[in-house]
């Protein structure tokens, strides 16, 4: 991202984030910190190409070019680049409520048009919840609930997941162990991952790095500098 | 099918919702099949009791006419006629018979012509060169039995001559009771003419004589109307069954209108109300809707998930629907037995009934869930990242 700027509205508030640069390369750990208010969210919808932004110099997802595509209003075409290129992990998982975890994460492959059974076996393995894959997001615990988002986020080897206060739920201790894991399986993946979260110390144990969201003066816009991490 | 999957997953995993929505569905549905069923129940019974007796379709002649070959050709050739063969002159071809076994046991039969495909004497043995099949109360007073040799006398008179012309004739067959119901034999057309000719002392060998009346049996209960009409217009009066057919066919009509009234005030009662379930649906799912956009999904995917579901219920609401009216129809049909319906059934239900009702059930639920899917298909992925 490149010279983006985008606005968001919420119960009679205004946020407008202005993006100077982010380069998100393979395997970067970003934890985007700072106070409510501060455009976290903000930054998350444009990352996840779900919100037009009012101006962008360069908006590129995988290669291509996302700008010119909110230009051309080809929501369809936006919608096939969030499924190959992005997962997600919200604040308590984020699941579709009427499918099990096993299919949460099918479904994720299925859309991104990269099948593969045996890669969400391995993945379930290594995340402790190879028994839970029939179950329904309603029978688990928060825990296990970010475990299997953790899943489905992985699933279609994207390039990058965005996660939005995904411990906020849990137990300190918890949250610590949930973005420590997220940290090593995309890293495994070879995926980015931008987080957004108000618990800075748990991101930095996990091994994320910072980037605070200041607001800037006047206080109703904040600004975004970052260079590339890996 | 991606959609299809998703949509019934979504109900399967709100099993007591979605019994109510197919419970609500059931109940609208079930009266307009069991009301289309006693609809079907009355006309066929009444169609069958015309139907059942081939002289509901009969045509008759009531004066004497003079009809040339092309007429009969002309009239023939009409999709309404069943059955048409020339005949001479009303009450005239009469004469005596007698079995030959049983001399001076005699009946006054009337000559009445036959030919291939005569619904009277349908599944009987056609008659032959010198043959007849009698009618049923011919055959009783005379005590025949098919195969037994018959004579026929036809007496005239003549300027105080009497003559006599008898002809030896053999019994082909006896027809039903329902075919005729006066002392008459059916022959071929050759016959009856013999005896016209006998009775007007005219030469056999004379030009051929214009046919005096018809027989005729129109194809279908709903041609008898028209066929009268036909004649009607040509001045030839005519005698037949033609108003209890038009009087069926009027209540066909009338039930079908009240039919039509009711189920349209029904299939809007539908919409609404499986318009309103769906449009409440996707209310609440709104923000797993946006999930799967955020997750990728295709709006035609998205707009799909609710017109499939709409469909579900459809059929589900179709099947509890037709087995309801079902089990209505057996209670009104054994209610009706108790009564007096004749042993027939009042109701009938049909694969047919359930059929129509899941077919229009299915477009309904597609024009109630329009708005839903509409609805559905502008999730707003931004929405889908907010999981507070």
């Amino acid at each position: 991202m490149e010279g983006v700027r985008g606005t968001r509205r919420s119960g009679g508030a205004v946020f407008t984030l202005e993006i100077a640069a982010l380069l998100l390369a393979p395997g970067a750990l970003v934890a985007v910190t700072g106070a409510s208010g501060t455009g976290k969210s903000t930054l998350l919808d444009l990352a996840a190409l779900a919100r037009r932004p009012d101006s962008a110099v360069r908006l590129e997802v995988a290669g291509v070019d996302a700008a010119a595509l909110w230009q051309r209003g080809a929501g369809d075409a936006l919608a096939r680049l969030r499924a190959q290129s992005f997962g997600y992990v919200l604040q308590t998982g984020g699941l579709v409520p009427f499918l099990s975890v096993g299919a949460n994460a099918a479904l994720a492959q299925d859309l991104a048009g990269r099948r593969d059974a045996a890669r969400i076996a391995a993945l379930a393995e290594r995340l402790g919840i190879a028994g839970l894959l029939a179950r329904m997001p309603e029978t688990l615990s928060v825990g296990q609930r970010q475990r299997a988002a953790i899943l489905r986020a992985l699933a279609h080897q994207p390039a990058l997941v965005l996660a939005d206060e995904p411990t906020a739920a849990l137990h300190p201790e918890m949250a610590v162990s949930i973005l420590a894991l997220l940290a090593e399986q995309a890293r495994a993946a070879g995926a980015a991952v931008l987080l957004a979260t108000h618990d800075a110390p748990a991101a930095r144990t996990a091994g994320f790095h910072e980037v605070p969201l200041e607001p800037m003066p006047g206080g109703a816009a904040s600004r975004l500098a970052m260079e590339a991490l890996a | 099918m991606r959609a299809l999957r998703l949509a019934l997953a979504d109900l399967r995993r709100e099993p007591a919702f979605t019994l109510c929505s197919v419970l609500a569905l059931a109940a609208v549905i079930a009266p307009l099949i069991l009301l289309a069923g006693l609809r079907a129940g009355v006309l066929a019974g009444l169609r069958e009791d015309l139907a059942a007796s081939p002289r509901a379709r009969e045509i008759a002649n009531i004066q004497n006419l003079a009809l040339e070959a092309g007429w009969f050709a002309a009239l023939a050739a009409r999709p309404e006629v069943g059955f048409l063969v020339p005949r001479t002159r009303l009450l005239s071809a009469t004469g005596s018979l007698e079995a030959a076994a049983r001399p001076g046991r005699v009946a006054t039969v009337e000559v009445l012509p036959t030919a291939p495909g005569d619904p009277l004497l349908a599944g009987l043995a056609q008659p032959g060169e010198g043959q007849v099949v009698l009618t049923a109360s011919a055959a009783a007073r005379l005590g025949v039995a098919p195969g037994e040799a018959l004579r026929l006398r036809v007496v005239r008179r003549i300027a105080e001559a009497r003559d006599v012309l008898a002809l030896e004739l053999t019994a082909a067959a006896i027809a039903p009771a329902s075919a005729f119901d006066r002392d008459a034999v059916f022959a071929a057309p050759a016959l009856g003419r013999r005896v016209q000719d006998f009775l007007d002392d005219r030469a056999a060998d004379a030009a051929p004589r214009r046919a005096e009346g018809f027989r005729l049996h129109a194809r279908r209960l709903e041609d008898v109307p028209v066929l009268v009409t036909a004649l009607q217009a040509q001045g030839i009066e005519t005698r037949s069954r033609g108003e209890d057919v038009a009087a069926l066919l009027a209540l066909d009509r009338n039930l079908t209108a009240g039919f039509a009234v009711i189920a349209a005030v029904g299939a809007a009662g539908f919409v609404l109300g499986l318009g309103a379930a769906l449009w409440a649906s996707v209310a609440r799912k709104r923000r797993t809707l946006s999930l799967l956009r955020l997750m990728g999904m295709r709006r035609a995917t998205l707009l799909a998930i609710p017109i499939w579901q709409g469909l579900a219920y459809a059929l589900g609401g179709a099947v509890l629907g037709t087995a309801l009216a079902i089990g209505a129809a057996q209670l009104v049909n054994r209610l009706a037995l108790l009564g007096a319906a004749g042993g027939r059934d009042l109701a009938r239900i049909g694969l047919g009934e359930f059929a129509l009702a899941a077919l229009l059930a299915g477009i309904a639920a597609v024009l109630a869930s329009a708005l839903a899917a509409q609805r559905a298909a502008s999730a707003d992925p931004a929405e889908g990242l907010r999981d507070d």
